[in-house]
């Protein structure tokens, strides 16, 4: 595979994505911090800490050579497996505490499992369209992974691991009503789940009905919404929200996207999610583009965690979900979210530059704007030797 | 296009195994994520722009908060500017947990200085919420100590709370507050807008910590203190009255009690005392009942005391010759219709003026029979029977006093005598001090001047004549008959050597209220007069109610009457307020300045040193201070110790030998209160001798001898 440059649109997008991150966990998080630790910057210094860990992380993501992986992620899924019953069944918490190095056991899994469906897909895409010894497999590793997340307890990690994982089976050529039936078998217990679990009940109820229960669970997600309205479009200024003066609760972790919305205003929050589309955008290009499948599979779910993370993140902040505690990728304060997160940022990376070169013919929308690009930067190239002989 | 996406599929699916499930499958996929961004970014629009007011006006109102200062209510003084009720600053003691920066050193150095132990202030500044009260009503002294220590996360909040340092004394004149400093009643209710003043306001931004947002500064209003009361109360005399009340309630076994002492040149309220009272201090702990200013609230048939509207409209509408006048009283009985009118004596034939001082029912109903109705009438409401007098008290009552129209045909009769109408206490006072004003009656009135917080006088309350009710001339006569009450009629029991007394007994029985007829065991005993006679100061009035040990005024209230003003006329230099100004001595300036507590019982005047925090020393084993040192008005310090020296015994048991002579030996031990006295008699029938004589102090060591024969 011939080398060529990474795709900067998505290479921007990280880095503003990154800066916007740095900029609003501390301003979400001063008042929060000097209240409850005495010290404006405490967030900021770690968070920087786990962005500096992340940036190393995205560099060796980057170089990393993933192919050579086909065929041996059972180990990391194992390892992964391992992890989570530790963390799920043993200590039933969900971070894992190993000396001086602590981690999310979910996003360990997650990233082991997006490993291990995307080369085991691309190995066996011919059974793939059989129940028994083709989609099944598959769907008892995520459907343990996911047991084991739930008993962390961990609700919301466990549905986005189903997510993510359905959606690289889905668009693996497995056939779509054996998904569907399979699903329709999970409906039962899940509202099981939900029915038994007074909390996520509440929250459903809250969701449902809003107006009934502004001091309960609706609390947070209605001063999420005064936060958002508060900004109007400019945005009441840097630094100047005054709902994250305790009104507003997890103001720099999952509604950091709320603070956002009142210091920068529409102008704001219409650029994040913009960023997150262009990230979409680029991923879903490059796994139209990619003649691997493993490369494919991998892009498809690292994608669909961009965006699925980023979407229901916003959609809780909105009240469009009911709330759960989700981070906004790169933006929200730290953790092993924003150390994978930078991960998932060096592999797409790497992919988008494996791809870059390959031929396009124009046809579907993606080779559309591919080409655009490619033209684009052709014509960019063109130019910039003229100003070199000047 | 589709074509060209179908060719592209198709190359796709050549290169790769399902490669054409997988592109239309990533295509719907991305379709699904636009769609949700999509989504998002409408919602965004609706939140931010189009609810954006609805959104920052809520933001606005959880930030902002008004905070209220609180401002200092007024002080209630007596007219000397002794203190009856002020707001004491104190300070409350809360902690932010979140902001203490050492929780073990901040509680070791309260512990220090509150008596809270170390353990129990480390348990409570470990507590999850934003903020905790430690300690209330802390002493200025020990919020300055805390202060000065700087604490983070420390908070000391000034708040203002009621303290009546004299207790019980004017409780039900003064009033209370309760403990939010709610007026609840008396001078505190009826003034309360001037007292309460204006809170200030501060509107400052808070987090939903409540901690306040530094640097965004608010307008604030600062509170307007509210206004102080100098009353026309005498804290004396409001203690000899108390006390004295106290004693013949109980010594008569009666219900309850009312004393007022006015000046009858003004209407000023010296004393109003009632028994039972209460300490407002800690009002909630006695019955709503004690609250009630019953010398103002309660209305009883005033009796034989209510006979000197009939000698002033007989006198003055009727020119009775008091002297010339001769009624037939009919030897103690007297059909009236059905009812048959008796007198506590049998009298043949009286003068008016005999009928008066001997109190004959008979003989007044005979002078009052020709009387025209409406002539009565008019009198009786121009003493103020029947309206409100008008003090600035609340809950006055105004009485009973039917209109002509209203009579039956035995009205007048009954009237006459002091039934069928009803008056308060205070309105009896004001009566008789109207006789004693020379025929002016006066508005009482228990403020005389309203004062800023800065201690200058707003408002000076002048005396207000209400009219004149009779003649001058009508008036002296009046008095003439009175004191010849005292001196040789039914009052001789307030017979005092050296002061000439002018009054009235009253003894009414109580209408009960189930039957709707009067009762033989239930009376209201009463004794209104004033003194000195020749130059009045003072209107006096004293009524118990239902006493069971005795119920003739002359036996219960009379006695009162007569030691409350052995104790005001002893009083050394009569302290009255005229003398106090030519000494000098500034109303505002005498706090630093010793009480008056010559008159006072002792455990009134141990009180009030220790509310001031002096110390002193008791001589003596009496119950009445005789004598202070240093005087009255002299400066002292908190080094000055206070000397009483106390009476002997004789006031003890509040009890003279009463004169019994002419009584059945029943009516003379009824009279006794034999309990605690030892009586030997001999014979039987009527007393015609008694040892010791009449006047003379008794107490449980002297042995009395009634000497009876049958008559």
């Amino acid at each position: 595979m011939k080398k060529s440059s990474v795709d900067p649109y998505l290479l921007i997008s990280f880095f503003v994505l990154m800066l916007i991150g740095i900029i609003m966990v501390y301003s979400a998080s001063a008042f929060y911090a000097r209240q409850y630790w005495g010290n404006n910057l405490f967030f900021l210094k770690r968070h920087l800490m786990w962005l500096f860990l992340g940036l190393i992380a995205m560099g060796m993501a980057y170089s990393f050579p993933f192919e050579k992986l086909k065929g041996y992620s059972a180990i990391p899924l194992f390892l992964g497996l391992a992890i989570l019953f530790y963390a799920g069944i043993i200590t039933r918490q969900r971070w894992v505490y190993w000396g001086p190095i602590h981690f999310q056991a979910v996003d360990v899994a997650k990233f082991t499992l997006i490993l291990f469906f995307a080369d085991s897909l691309s190995r066996k895409e011919k059974f793939l369209h059989r129940y028994a010894d083709g989609l099944f497999p598959h769907l008892f590793y995520l459907m343990l992974m996911a047991a084991l997340v739930l008993a962390q307890p961990d609700f919301s990690s466990a549905f986005m691991l189903i997510l993510i994982g359905i959606i690289m089976l889905y668009v693996a050529p497995v056939r779509v009503q054996h998904l569907v039936f399979t699903g329709l078998a999970f409906v039962p217990p899940l509202i099981g789940v939900v029915l038994l679990s007074p909390y996520k009940l509440q929250r459903v109820v809250s969701f449902l009905n809003p107006e009934k229960d502004l001091k309960g669970a609706g609390y947070q997600v209605f001063q999420s919404l005064v936060s958002f309205g508060s900004g109007g479009i400019t945005g009441v200024g840097f630094a100047r929200s005054t709902q994250k003066m305790f009104y507003l609760p997890e103001a720099h972790t999952d509604f950091i996207f709320a603070i956002i919305g009142e210091e920068l205003g529409l102008i704001g929050t219409l650029f994040v999610i913009g960023l997150f589309v262009v990230i979409t955008v680029r991923g879903i290009s490059i796994a139209l583009r990619t003649t691997d499948r493993f490369t494919m599979y991998l892009t498809v779910g690292i994608t669909s965690h961009f965006a699925l993370y980023a979407l229901i993140n916003m959609m809780v902040t909105l009240r469009l979900a009911p709330a759960t505690g989700l981070p906004l990728p790169f933006i929200s304060y730290g953790g092993t979210a924003l150390l994978f997160s930078c991960v998932y940022a060096g592999m797409l990376l790497r992919f988008s530059r494996e791809t870059g070169k390959k031929p396009v013919r124009s046809g579907s929308p993606a080779t559309k704007i591919y080409n655009w690009n490619q033209n684009r930067r052709e014509s960019l190239q063109r130019v910039a030797p003229k100003k070199r002989r000047r | 296009m589709f074509k060209k996406m179908q060719k592209q599929i198709n190359r796709n699916r050549n290169r790769v195994p399902g490669g054409e499930v997988s592109s239309t499958r990533i295509m719907v996929l991305a379709i699904f994520f636009l769609v949700g961004f999509l989504l998002i970014g409408i919602k965004l629009f609706l939140v931010q722009v189009v609810e954006h007011t609805k959104y920052k006006n809520i933001a606005r109102n959880h930030l902002e908060h008004q905070r209220e200062i609180p401002a200092q209510r007024g002080t209630i003084w007596d007219r000397h500017h002794q203190t009856l009720a002020v707001d004491l600053i104190h300070f409350s003691l809360g902690v932010r947990p979140r902001l203490v920066q050492d929780v073990g050193k901040t509680a070791r150095l309260l512990s220090r200085i509150l008596d809270i132990s170390y353990q129990k202030l480390l348990s409570r500044m470990k507590k999850q919420s934003p903020f905790v009260y430690v300690a209330h009503r802390l002493s200025p002294e020990k919020a300055n100590e805390i202060r000065k220590l700087r604490l983070k996360g420390v908070v000391l909040e000034k708040r203002f709370s009621r303290y009546y340092p004299m207790k019980e004394i004017g409780a039900q004149v003064v009033g209370y507050c309760d403990f939010d400093n709610q007026a609840g009643a008396g001078l505190e209710l009826k003034y309360d807008e001037l007292l309460r003043g204006k809170p200030g306001k501060s509107i400052f931004l808070r987090d939903a910590l409540g901690n306040q947002i530094p640097n965004l500064d608010f307008p604030t209003s600062d509170p307007i203190n509210g206004m102080s009361l100098e009353t026309t109360i005498d804290l004396v005399y409001q203690s000899i009255l108390e006390e004295e009340l106290k004693a013949t309630v109980l010594s008569h076994k009666a219900l309850s009690g009312s004393a007022v002492l006015l000046d009858p040149r003004t209407g000023e309220v010296l004393a109003m005392a009632n028994y039972p009272g209460y300490d407002p201090n800690r009002y909630n702990q006695f019955p709503v009942d004690h609250y009630r200013n019953r010398a103002i609230t309660d209305v009883y048939e005033p009796g034989s005391t209510f006979k000197m509207v009939t000698l002033a409209v007989a006198l003055e509408a009727y020119a009775l010759n008091l002297d010339k006048k001769i009624v037939n009283c009919e030897n103690g009985k007297y059909r009236l219709g059905r009812k048959v009118i008796s007198d506590h004596q049998p009298f043949k034939y009286l003068t008016a003026r005999q009928a008066f001082e001997r109190s004959s029912n008979i003989g007044i109903i005979k002078l009052a029979q020709k009387f025209s109705p409406l002539v009565f009438f008019r009198y009786a409401r121009d003493f103020g029977f029947g309206t409100m007098t008008g003090i600035d008290l609340p809950a006055e009552a105004s009485g009973i006093l039917h209109t002509p129209d209203q009579y039956s045909k035995y009205s007048l009769s009954y009237m006459s005598i002091g039934y069928e109408v009803a008056a308060t206490p205070l309105q009896i006072a004001a009566a008789y001090g109207a006789i004693a004003n020379q025929g002016i009656l006066m508005q009482p009135f228990v403020v005389r001047r309203i004062l800023d917080d800065t201690g200058q006088p707003m408002k000076e309350q002048q005396p207000v004549i209400i009219r004149r009710v009779v003649k001058a001339e009508t008036a002296e006569k009046m008095k003439e008959v009175l004191v010849g009450v005292v001196e040789h009629g039914t009052g001789h029991t307030a017979y005092l050597e050296g002061v000439k007394i002018a009054g009235k007994t009253g003894t009414a029985q109580k209408l009960d209220e189930a039957t709707g007829s009067y009762t033989s065991n239930r009376h209201v005993a009463y004794f209104a007069g004033f003194f000195p006679a020749d130059k009045p100061r003072f209107v006096l009035v004293v009524v118990v109610n239902s006493p069971r040990r005795g119920y003739y005024g002359s036996q219960v209230a009379a006695p009162a009457f007569k030691d409350i003003v052995e104790r005001i006329i002893g009083l050394p230099g009569n302290s009255t307020p005229t003398e106090i100004e030519q000494a000098g001595v500034q109303w505002a300036s005498t706090q630093q300045f010793l009480v008056p507590l010559e008159g006072m019982g002792i455990k009134t005047a141990q009180n009030i040193l220790e509310s001031r925090d002096l110390r002193y020393e008791i001589i003596g084993n009496g119950n009445i201070v005789y004598k202070q040192e240093p005087a009255a008005y002299s400066e002292v310090t908190e080094k000055t110790k206070v000397k009483l020296f106390t009476e002997g015994n004789v006031k003890s048991t509040g009890k003279r030998m009463p004169k019994l002579k002419g009584l059945t030996l029943r009516e003379a031990l009824q009279v006794l209160n034999t309990q605690d006295l030892t009586v030997k008699v001999e014979g039987s029938g009527i007393v015609y001798k008694q040892y010791p004589a009449p006047g003379t102090p008794i107490s449980s060591k002297i042995e009395i001898k009634l000497v009876c024969k049958p008559s």
